[in-house]
């Protein structure tokens, strides 16, 4: 393989789809969509590659000989966890404290409702264990908040216990015991019987797998990762095994949920880190893009055919979050903080007591719109832009797929039009305006929400559905900028491809300075914080290292979580970067006044309280260098096609210019109303609006130039 | 951009606001109210406020109307717009109502439930124009008076319980009144919480005050305007159409709460249902007198109490907003527990007649929806019906002052509902989502140390479903010579999550203390489990309420809370589920035999099912007073089949097709009753000397119909009668 023929891939398995995005050396980027098989998930993958070498007139075997890179993004964690189709793990504990997975703080069965519905008492449900509870064992023994043992380890009850749950034909183990981060012996001696008693079983110790307070968190997260790993670990050798024996001789990444790729045997040793990679690819697709676009302030948008995902990356950085939810369960894995909420292509449209609401139910891809034709009776978002001429009812995926636009209207019609006294045209053109007008309003909550002000940010549009609604929520968010990248219909597998090496490592340790009269920073100990982002970022450049990125190379970035004391609100915040010394100390805690008082307002800060510092976190990032994008567009303009289209914001008929993005020469301007296609999405450009096509092949949706 | 008065004017149509604009500023009106809660809960410092989410925000009317409400603790429902139309009633007249004012009230005498809730309530103006209002309320942690957590058990009137802030403007044009914030917080032993939390509630407020500005410039404040009182008016027609599809008749509940902070007597609270076309009365008639202690509510709290119960069951999927409580009608003699008069002491309220208040909405509003085969899901058997508090304070392992608020308490367990166990761990019903603290943090910001903080066995009140499993901890000082303990509660000595048709009431809490002064890895090794401290011979039982007292080094606190009532007759549950629950360990062996009458083979967890089928044979024979039954015991294909059906012939009858009387006598009168022991309902059930529990049987198939707790000197409750 010559540097110049040398190939990038990022393939992203999604329940429909299986997407490609294909990087040459010179930076022409391209897209391949196969169908997923649901059980062989390598087949979509395998086909998609067919796909992209038959593009470029190579074999198969001949395209995969020269890629360099293959970035993969997978759902199989998530499926595993949601399908509740894990291993049988055994789950130790200490004595007292079994039930703590089981109790889960009481967040059980709130989680993932809506506001609407966390008054529907009868509709609570634990989510199914993970860990049922004839699979938890109590072992005695006690270590306390200061890492002192209370009472020492009952080895023999450790081992009955291991013994019984291998009778109880445990496959994987997970241990947690109370403040085990302050001193992992009792775990780790748990850890050695398990290996002598079942040599051959997958072990997750919660000192490993999360050093982090807060045991139910600590708990979720060790035992998904035993309960995940089976299936994580035959899939990543079942994939990488059908690459090599196709000639594949470059490295095999893993999208993971906290900011990056890692490779294979990283992600073998904890899947807990894929569990949320889903919505992660387009994040970080989009971090890349909006680095090389010059854009630090980014608001992304992933809006497919149930939900609408939503993050935003300030200053070059995705917001991140400590805890999340996955399955019903609570883990502290820190992930990149991804807001969904039910609005996509095929949420449901209905009339309820004389007024229209939009989703949060779906129709999901199966039955899907009424348009698909596949037996779905709701009258969907997706409907409504069939009907309003947005999406051509020929022309969807590129042809491949023809709706039945009589039907769209017929359910808007009867469903909507007929209750609300409407035309079936104004009826669709309100079913856009509601779902528009949820998505604004969460992006105002996720941005407004936390001390931002929208109009500094660009929106970037993706997935299925953004391109045709991004001018409606983008205008009425206010926004100055739309972004939908040139892989908007890949952009998860393009955040595969492009995502640098990322490595984390944190411990929990409480440390607590000022209070009273004193500066928040006296009584924290500089060399004690030194020594502990010593260690964790020696093992996070190890890991940087392995994965073949000089360790030199890596960026590291190195946060503590900090809360004025007494306050349950944490902020991770960013140390300088040199040597932690008392003044780096005094830095840090600067930077979280002023932080605290950004997000919460000022004259939050509580001072005199003293500050706690309770998790120390390194996170390494090391570069694998990539082309910069390009694009060849068409020489000149062609003409576009004309359709008739009721534009929803003026409510009326009119013919609008149908262009065809692959079409479009760089620096053309397509003047709105209008819709742009490609054979794996649809743009619409709103009235009033003006899209243009970049040097690296995306269209940018101009809001604030009001043309007349 | 667009804006304004182009393709998205909402009046076009002739005046009236266009669904789908209306559907677009609702949207925005809810979303505002999630910031506002956002924000209190960002600033707030308090795991009362962070955790317990004992706080509540809202959008009201001028008027005071509810427009909005956040899904936080429910009891606070109504209590801001009360608080409002006090406010409006003092200022109003005096013309001191001015843009820029904020004013803060904690009477519980003029809209608080009890002193600890503070709210502070914002008028919206547009153009000098009053439009709205926007509040914040949250339980503040400690308001002063004679006890730490102004939880004033001692009390005997309202002037020794706390701070009583009568409703003062606190913000004056913009303006904070620097010299009444001074004399607050010196009245408050946590200043820095009370601050914090105060500092909250004005974000918040402000936050509402700009997002609402921006919605009268965006949409013309009258579209806004139209868009709150037709969304008032929404949720009125669909309560209405929901109360039209009940049958009309008269549904009670009764229940107790022991000790009144002074003494262990009993009182009750009495609540009558009357549902008429589209509207419904509340009546509380026969409630108890007020006690000469703490814990008494007045209106305010007991209108709260009566809608938390109300929301869940009647209204799960309707918008909570005026209209909801506009077909509602609430009458309560003055002077009772549930409606107390001034100067009576209330600061107990939330956790004392509040939460029975609950209790017999829940009850009695249950019996209604069963009554109505539609909404038979929404029944339910009491979630937890009781409260415990626990209070520590004193010096924290580093020398500073230590004080909290125990939360975990919230961990009891659910009601069953007809086709679903209830919660293992529900947390409480007022509270729609509840979490309680990690041990680990606990023990981090405290000098404390758990020995168990888990699930207890037969804390679930048997039934065809199960009641919820309640959980139970145990923890000492630690790293410190002692610390100043404070508990107080009740459904000690009251079986307050009572079932439903036949599901018998959860476990009762307990409060004990094992005085020690062993090491603490012995302590650790021996008090592993609840039973380990109740079965220890030299444990006290601390009762309902025993105030303050000392945790010493070595002494080891625990308590645990009420589980869950059943539904239906146990008799009636799947062996099979019987012996999981046994094999999870939510149910021993013993319970098993005894409540479900279930047998296993030989030292198995199978269920040996000849032997189960002449036990619960035995058991009828029991309720019969040894009668064979005369109908087969009724079979279950339906899981939604009611379990006393309303006949065409206007009878009550049970599923074997038992006869129970005309729908408007009392059923009661046609059953098989007989008085029972608390055993015969679960190992955790405590009854206080002046309670009984009678059972009320199908005379035919002897089919438990309801488990009754009643004053031993007290008629049975006539539950339900319908109108014919």
């Amino acid at each position: 393989m010559t540097a110049a023929d040398a190939i990038y891939l990022g393939v992203d398995i999604g329940g429909t789809f299986t997407d490609l995005v294909m990087m040459e050396e010179d930076g022409r980027i391209s897209t391949a969509k196969a169908l997923t098989t649901p059980g062989e998930l390598e087949k979509g993958v395998l086909a998609a590659i067919a796909l992209a070498a038959e593009a470029k007139g190579l074999a198969p075997d001949e395209l995969l000989a020269r890629v360099r890179v293959f970035g993969h993004g997978t759902t199989q964690a998530t499926n595993a966890l949601i399908e509740r189709k894990g291993a049988r793990t055994g789950l130790i504990a200490t004595r007292g404290f079994g039930d703590t997975i089981g109790l889960q703080r009481l967040l059980g069965f709130t989680t993932g409702l809506t506001v609407d519905q966390l008054g529907w008492y009868s509709k609570r449900r634990y989510p199914d264990p993970i860990v049922p509870r004839g699979l938890r064992r109590e072992v005695p023994e006690r270590v306390d908040h200061a890492g002192r043992v209370l009472l020492p380890l009952d080895e023999a009850a450790a081992r009955r216990a291991v013994e019984e749950l291998r009778a109880e034909g445990v496959e994987t183990f997970a241990v947690a015991f109370l403040w085990s981060f302050r001193n992992p012996s009792h775990e780790r001696r748990v850890g050695e019987i398990i290996r002598e008693i079942c040599p051959e079983a997958y072990v997750s110790l919660s000192c490993d797998v999360s050093p982090i307070i807060g045991e139910y968190e600590r708990t979720a997260t060790t035992a998904l990762n035993s309960y995940l790993a089976l299936k994580v670990v035959a899939y990543l050798d079942q994939v990488e095994t059908v690459l090599r024996r196709r000639g594949f001789r470059g490295k095999f990444h893993i999208l993971n949920s906290a900011g990056g790729v890692m490779p294979a045997h990283e992600a073998a040793a904890k899947p807990v880190l894929l569990v949320a990679s889903g919505p992660t690819g387009g994040v970080l697709g989009s971090l890349q893009l909006a680095k090389s676009l010059g854009h630090r302030n980014v608001i992304t948008t992933d809006m497919g055919g149930t939900s609408f995902d939503v993050s935003i990356i300030v200053d070059d950085k995705p917001l991140v979050s400590a805890t999340h939810e996955a399955g019903g369960y609570h883990l502290n894995t820190p992930m990149i903080d991804i807001r969904a909420v039910g609005a996509g292509g095929g949420s449901i449209a209905r009339v309820e007591g004389g007024l229209l609401r939009v989703g949060p139910e779906s129709a999901g891809a199966r039955p899907g719109p009424v348009c698909y034709g596949q037996g779905g009776r709701h009258a969907t978002v997706t409907d409504a832009d069939v009907v309003l001429g947005i999406i051509s009812p020929d022309n969807f995926l590129g042809g491949r797929m023809k709706l039945d636009r009589q039907a769209a209207r017929e359910a808007i019609r009867a469903q909507i039009a007929e209750p609300l006294g409407l035309s079936v045209e104004r009826a669709a053109a309100g079913i856009l305006r509601v779902v528009d007008g949820h998505m604004a309003d969460t992006l105002r909550e996720v941005t407004i929400g936390r001390g931002y002000d929208p109009r500094d940010f660009v929106i970037f549009a993706y997935g299925g559905a953004g391109p045709a609604h991004c001018a409606g929520f983008g205008t009425e968010l206010g926004a100055s900028k739309i972004i939908i990248p040139a892989t908007s219909m890949a952009h998860s597998a393009y955040g595969a491809l492009a995502s640098d090496i990322h490595q984390s490592s944190e411990r929990s340790l409480m440390m607590r300075g000022g209070g009273g009269e004193r500066d928040p920073w006296e009584g924290i100990d500089a060399t004690l914080v030194a020594e502990v982002f010593a260690d964790l970022e020696a093992r996070c450049r190890a890991a940087i290292e392995k994965a073949g990125v000089a360790p030199e190379e890596a960026e590291i970035v190195r946060t503590a979580d900090m809360r004025y004391r007494r306050q349950t609100h944490d902020l991770m915040v960013v140390f300088p970067s040199g040597p932690v010394g008392p003044e780096a100390i005094r830095a840090a805690v600067e930077r979280f006044q002023a932080d605290y008082e950004a997000n919460y307002g000022k004259g939050s800060g509580f001072r005199e309280a003293g500050i706690e510092l309770t998790t120390f976190r390194v996170q390494a990032t090391g570069r694998t260098p990539k082309p910069a994008l390009s694009w060849q567009g068409a020489k000149s303009a062609p003409r576009p096609a004309k359709r008739e289209v009721f534009e929803p914001q003026l409510e009326r008929w009119m013919p609008v210019e149908i262009w065809q993005w692959l079409e479009l020469p760089v620096g053309h301007h397509v003047l709105g109303p209008a819709v742009i296609e490609h054979p794996e999405t649809t743009v619409y450009v709103g009235a009033k609006q003006a899209a243009v096509l970049d040097a690296a092949g995306n269209l940018s949706i101009d809001l604030t130039e009001t043309r007349t | 951009m667009t804006t304004a008065g182009t393709a998205s004017d909402p009046r076009k149509n002739g005046g009236a606001i266009d669904p789908i604009s209306f559907e677009v500023i609702r949207h925005k009106l809810q979303a505002i109210t999630e910031e506002q809660a956002i924000t209190l809960k960002r600033v707030s410092g308090s795991p009362v406020v962070t955790e317990a989410t004992d706080f509540n925000n809202g959008l009201y009317l001028a008027d005071g109307s509810i427009v909005t409400m956040g899904p936080q603790v429910i009891f606070h429902t109504g209590t801001m717009s009360t608080v409002i139309r006090n406010i409006i009633k003092d200022f109003g007249p005096r013309g001191e109502i001015h843009e820029g004012d904020m004013f803060i009230l904690n009477d519980p005498y003029r809209g608080a439930i009890h002193q600890p809730d503070v709210s502070i309530v914002a008028p919206v103006f547009h153009q000098g124009r009053h439009i709205a209002w926007a509040g914040s309320c949250a339980h503040q942690l400690d308001v002063g008076g004679m006890s730490f957590g102004s939880w004033a058990y001692a009390a005997t009137d309202v002037q020794q319980e706390a701070m009583l802030l009568t409703g003062l403007k606190l913000i004056d044009g913009g303006k904070l009144r620097e010299d009444l914030w001074q004399m607050i917080m010196s009245m408050s032993r946590l200043p820095n919480y009370l601050g914090l939390d105060f500092k909250g509630m004005i974000a918040a407020n402000n936050v509402a005050i700009q997002r609402l500005a921006e919605l009268f410039a965006r949409y013309g404040v009258e579209t806004v305007e139209g868009v709150m009182a037709a969304e008032i008016d929404a949720s009125e027609r669909r309560m209405r159409d929901r109360l039209r599809q009940i049958p009309d008749g008269v549904f009670r509940a009764r229940d107790y709460i022991d000790h009144d902070g002074h003494a262990n007597r009993l009182y009750e609270i009495c609540l009558a249902v009357h549902k008429t076309g589209d509207e419904i009365v509340f009546d509380l008639e026969g409630s108890s007198l007020q006690a000469p202690g703490f814990i008494n509510c007045t209106w305010s709290g007991m209108k709260g109490a009566l809608f938390t119960g109300l929301l869940p069951i009647l209204a799960p999927d309707i918008r909570w907003n005026e209209g909801v409580l506009r077909p509602v009608t609430i009458k309560a003699p003055e002077g009772t527990l549930c409606n107390a008069r001034w100067p009576a002491p209330v600061s107990g309220a939330t956790v004392c007649a509040v939460w029975i208040v609950m209790n017999v909405a829940v009850a009695a509003l249950s019996r209604m929806v069963s009554c109505a085969p539609a909404m038979i899901r929404e029944a339910q058997a009491v979630t937890k019906g009781q409260m415990s508090v626990l209070t520590l304070a004193g010096k924290n392992r580093d020398g500073e002052s230590y004080g909290t608020l125990l939360l975990d308490s919230m961990a009891g367990g659910g009601g069953a509902s007809i086709d679903q166990d209830g919660l293992d761990g529900s947390g409480d019903y007022d509270v729609p989502r509840p979490a309680i603290a990690n041990v680990e943090a606990n023990e981090a910001a405290g000098p404390i140390l758990y020995l168990f903080r888990s699930f207890i066995p037969d804390t679930g009140g048997p039934g065809r479903t199960r009641g919820g499993a309640s959980t139970g901890l145990a923890l000492l000082p630690y790293d410190v010579e002692g610390l100043n303990a404070m508990v107080i509660g009740h459904g000690v000595e009251v079986p307050n999550s009572v079932g439903l048709y036949g599901g018998m009431p959860g476990a009762c809490a307990y409060h004990l203390m094992r005085p020690s002064s062993a090491g603490v890895g012995a302590l650790i090794a021996r008090y592993h489990d609840a039973a380990s401290v109740m079965n220890d011979s030299e444990v006290r039982d601390l009762g309902a309420k025993p105030g303050g007292f000392k945790l010493g080094r070595g002494d080891v606190f625990a308590y645990t809370f009420q589980g869950g009532g059943g539904y239906g007759d146990p008799l009636q549950r799947d062996p099979g589920r019987v012996a999981r629950d046994v094999e999870d360990g939510y149910v021993s062996p013993g319970s098993a035999a005894e409540h479900y009458g279930v047998v296993f083979e030989n030292g198995s967890m199978i269920p040996d099912l000849a032997a189960t089928e002449a036990k619960r044979a035995a058991i009828r024979r029991e309720r019969l007073a040894g009668r064979m039954p005369s109908a087969a015991t009724p079979q279950r294909n339906d899981p939604l089949a009611a379990d006393m059906r309303i006949s065409d012939d206007g009878h009550f009858h049970c599923r074997c097709g038992g006869d129970l009387g005309p729908i408007d006598g009392n059923w009661k009168d046609r059953s098989a009753t007989r008085m029972i022991a608390p055993e015969a309902c679960g190992f955790h059930v405590h009854l206080h000397d002046e309670l009984a529990l009678r059972e009320f049987s199908c005379p035919e198939c002897a089919t438990l119909l309801e488990v009754e707790v009643l004053r031993k000197d007290e008629e049975p409750l006539w539950t339900m009668a319908l109108r014919r």
